[in-house]
């Protein structure tokens, strides 16, 4: 046997010890390499452990030198700093607070002081559920004297978590120097780098952060930034071509805040423990400041993660400092906005009818369900200075597709200690999972009911498969109480056209005989649009009391319709004809009464769904949003555009297939009926359920 | 007339290992070896000191012997010892059949005086090896 090494990129010791000792077997020096006790086994120990170290020191190495495969955050760092990427800090939670200060009579016993003033640096504390922390105030703040009441009011004062430090150098150009900041929790963007000629001089410049090296000159005050070793930031000046050159003895001071991050958000009950000083240079006591919190603490964040990095470097790296493509908005609005859970941009053109032109940003934030205007006109703005001329850019609140599966699941009791119960709350655990996996790509575009099946049926060694029922639902929230309104809804996939499956598209009838004065064909038997309940103006008790329902289905004249608060409304539902139309319907002595058979139509064909003319009184739980769900024809569903889909309230029944052989089929439009769902967290309903039953109609069939 | 048939595979070859002193032949400035009964002996030593968990990836490896040594000795300790190299011996030293195990103390040397008795497979002369196991 030729004495080749045979286990050349072997990572495992065993591996590499045989290879040794196949080479040994070949030659017949020695012969007790294979006995444990030998000092020959001893001795190729040592060979090959030295072997297996430097093999995965060549791996290892070679993998850090890669962004896909690093794992090291300094080595991720440093390969995302050849893209041009610098890791986003920690960030302080920002607060606003209201402080009243009720100064003394002056000196001359006659007049308030004129002013108060709180340094920079003064700090408050606050808690939150979990601890206290101190907030501080960056800048100097003075606000005058009420001369009537005394009191000095600082309105709306922006506060942010953390200590404000500071950290000086001078510039000494016949060194290498770094411009480090000792501390790894430093919030880049609270930074202020001040530039002075000398240590003594009053004469301060304050340089700005560039990311760019567009507009840059010799004169240019600004520093770049970058992520160095342990978390530090390096600040790095221009060499006076790009950016300004500083020059030896100048001083540099950086004023940085070292926070806590997002561990503080929420904290509220401010007390000021700084010092409050008169324009008459006293200090004004504690007890006569009292401060309220208008705003609690929010938006810190934590350090980016290397898996974040890893994510962001290349995609910002493709939009190379410009918004061009749909992707390109998406990437510069998570960088801008970093609290956004998820972003999804879109042409106008696709919109219908197309608003050329524009790009729709939809951000939703990590916090709450909507951001407020001042922050969607800050990122329009920063947006603005990547976005070619002519393209103006919309942020707009993402509209929220929920996307409501019903999964009958079947196991074999036999295989599994688990009791239904538990093996309901295994697969919702895996649902929220994947949920949440995939909520901010937007399952990818797709929302594929195999892989949902998947997702299910790997959830338990003894689940054999499931049948999954799902339907798509969106809030109608574009109307205000007491005003007629249309609003349609686009859930872009076709529907179920129940006049296929029951009854005749055109049917009339309910008896099937021609006896109730039809044709003699059924009208279809099931909708596969329906609403949840509320209330809409005008059709009261007491009109449905004087109208005649004996015939169970009855037409109201719309144009007896009074409005009037003074009496009881009734509870109503929207649901589809089957025909193609939307109607208004009640259930009275429990059965079904159209109130009005034209409010809306559906398109079956590519799932619009239009509602109105319609003038909605109230709802439930009193928010301007009536769910509305639909049953959607395929199982590999695209969610419109704009949209944000969620799994949301996933139904899920465990069948112990050995004792129950019950059949589930995968269409079952009777198992479909409206609900209320809201803008809470995944499977949290955030105002009451309000079922709506559809009575069965047994006259056909 | 009877023939001996003897196929390569049963060709003993002889034991051959390096000497662990490793001290260089004066003469031809190689290291030494030991070959067959002294190769054995060697390897017996070597396992018996060998802690557990010494070798790199092969922690069942070795005896606890070295570990016994700094318990307070007694005479359950003693067989302590005597199991512990009888069952080393037995697991990783394939080419002895090991006949006795006899452990005495020198409380005044500090030291356990052990004298193990084997038979080399194959072989029916019982060989002997005495070692003194002392606290390092």
């Amino acid at each position: 046997m030729p004495a080749v090494p045979s286990e050349l990129t072997s990572l495992d010791f065993f591996e590499i010890k045989e290879s040794i000792r196949s080479y040994l077997r070949t030659r017949s020096e020695f012969t007790d390499y294979d006995f444990e006790g030998s000092a020959a086994s001893y001795l190729l120990d040592t060979l090959a452990y030295n072997t297996y170290y430097t093999a995965f020191n060549a791996n290892m190495s070679l993998n850090e030198a890669f962004l896909e495969t690093s794992t090291v955050r300094d080595n991720i760092v440093k390969v995302a700093k050849q893209l041009n990427y610098t890791p986003r800090s920690v960030k302080s939670p920002k607060a606003y607070v209201t402080v009243s200060v009720q100064t003394l009579i002056g000196a001359n016993g006659l007049t308030y002081p004129e002013q108060v003033t709180i340094n920079k640096g003064d700090s408050f504390s606050a808690e939150n559920n979990f601890d206290d922390y101190i907030f501080t105030i960056l800048s100097q703040v003075q606000a005058p004297v009420d001369q009537s009441t005394g009191i000095a009011t600082f309105r709306c004062l922006a506060t942010y978590q953390g200590n404000l430090l500071t950290y000086s150098f001078i510039v000494n150009n016949t060194k290498r120097q770094e411009y480090i900041i000792p501390s790894e929790d430093v919030d880049t963007e609270r930074m202020i780098v001040y530039i002075s000629p000398s240590v003594q001089s009053s004469e301060i410049d304050i340089y700005n952060k560039s990311t760019t090296s567009v507009d840059l000159d010799s004169n240019s005050r600004i520093y770049f930034l970058e992520e160095v070793d342990d978390l530090r930031y390096k600040v790095i000046f221009g060499d006076g071509v790009l950016g300004r050159q500083l020059v030896d003895g100048e001083f540099v001071k950086i004023d940085y805040v070292r926070t806590v991050g997002k561990e503080a958000n929420g904290a509220r009950d401010f007390t000021f423990i700084g010092t409050a000083s008169d324009s008459e240079g006293r200090i004004v006591g504690n007890s006569s400041i009292t401060v309220v919190t208008e705003n609690q603490a929010a938006d810190g964040e934590d350090r980016e993660t290397p898996v974040s990095i890893k994510y962001n470097a290349p995609r910002l790296y493709t939009t190379q400092n410009r918004a061009v493509t749909e992707r390109d908005f998406e990437n510069l609005v998570r960088q801008l906005y970093p609290q956004s859970r998820s972003v999804v941009a879109y042409g106008g053109e696709k919109l219908n009818p197309p608003v050329y032109g524009k790009v729709y940003v939809a951000v939703r934030p990590k916090t709450g369900a909507k951001l407020n205007e001042t922050t969607k006109v800050r990122i329009k703005n920063q947006l603005k200075d990547y976005s070619i001329g002519a393209i103006d850019p919309i942020i707009i609140d993402p509209t929220t597709l929920y996307v409501i599966p019903k999964s009958y699941v079947y196991y074999n009791g036999n295989d599994t200690n688990l009791s239904s119960n538990d093996l309901r709350t295994k697969v919702l655990k895996n649902i929220d999972d994947y949920n949440s996996q995939n909520a901010a790509n937007r399952f990818n575009n797709r929302f594929e009911g195999s892989k949902y099946s998947g997702v299910i049926d790997n959830s338990d060694p003894a689940i054999s498969g499931s049948t999954s029922q799902i339907t798509l639902g969106q809030n109608i929230d574009a109307f205000q109480f007491g005003q007629v309104f249309n609003q349609c809804l686009d859930f872009n996939n076709p529907l179920f056209r129940p006049g296929d499956y029951s009854g005749s598209p055109d049917g009339n009838g309910t008896s099937g005989d021609g006896t109730d004065g039809s044709d003699g064909t059924c009208k279809p038997t099931f909708s596969v649009v329906k609403s949840g309940t509320f209330y809409a103006t005008g059709y009261t008790e007491t009109l449905l009391n004087n109208a005649n329902l004996t015939s169970g289905v009855v037409q109201v004249d719309t144009a007896t319709l009074s409005s009037t608060n003074t009496q009881t409304l009734v509870p109503v539902n929207l649901r589809d004809d089957g025909k193609g139309n939307m109607m208004l319907v009640t259930i009275r002595d429990e059965a079904e009464v159209i109130l009005n058979n034209n409010v809306g139509s559906v398109n079956y064909n590519t799932g619009e769904v239009c509602v109105g003319p319609l003038n909605v009184a109230l709802t439930p739980d009193n928010t301007l949003r009536i769910p509305v769900v639909v049953y959607p024809s395929g199982g590999s569903l695209e969610p419109p555009a704009g949209t944000d889909p969620i799994i949301f309230n996933p139904d899920v029944n465990p069948i112990d297939y050995t004792i129950n052989d019950l059949s589930v089929p995968i269409f079952d439009p009777n198992n479909f009926s409206g609900f209320n769902f809201g803008g809470g967290e995944l499977n949290i309903l955030d105002y009451p359920t309000d079922t709506f039953t559809y009575p069965d109609i047994t006259d056909c069939f | 007339m009877s023939y001996r048939i003897r196929s390569d595979k049963n060709i003993s070859r002889g034991f051959r290992d390096f000497a662990m002193s490793f001290k260089a032949n004066p003469n031809s400035r190689d290291f030494g070896a030991v070959k067959n009964e002294n190769a054995i002996k060697q390897a017996v030593l070597n396992l018996i000191k060998t802690d557990i968990g010494e070798k790199p990836f092969q922690y069942d490896v070795g005896s606890r012997v070295t570990g016994l040594l700094f318990e307070p000795y007694d005479v359950f300790t003693g067989e302590a010892i005597k199991d512990e190299i009888n069952s080393t011996l037995d697991r990783y030293e394939k080419r002895i059949r090991v006949v006795s195990v006899n452990v005495t103390d020198g409380f005044d040397t500090n030291s356990l005086e052990v004298r193990v008795e084997y038979t080399i497979v194959g072989e029916r002369i019982v060989k002997e090896i005495d070692f003194i196991l002392e606290r390092t």
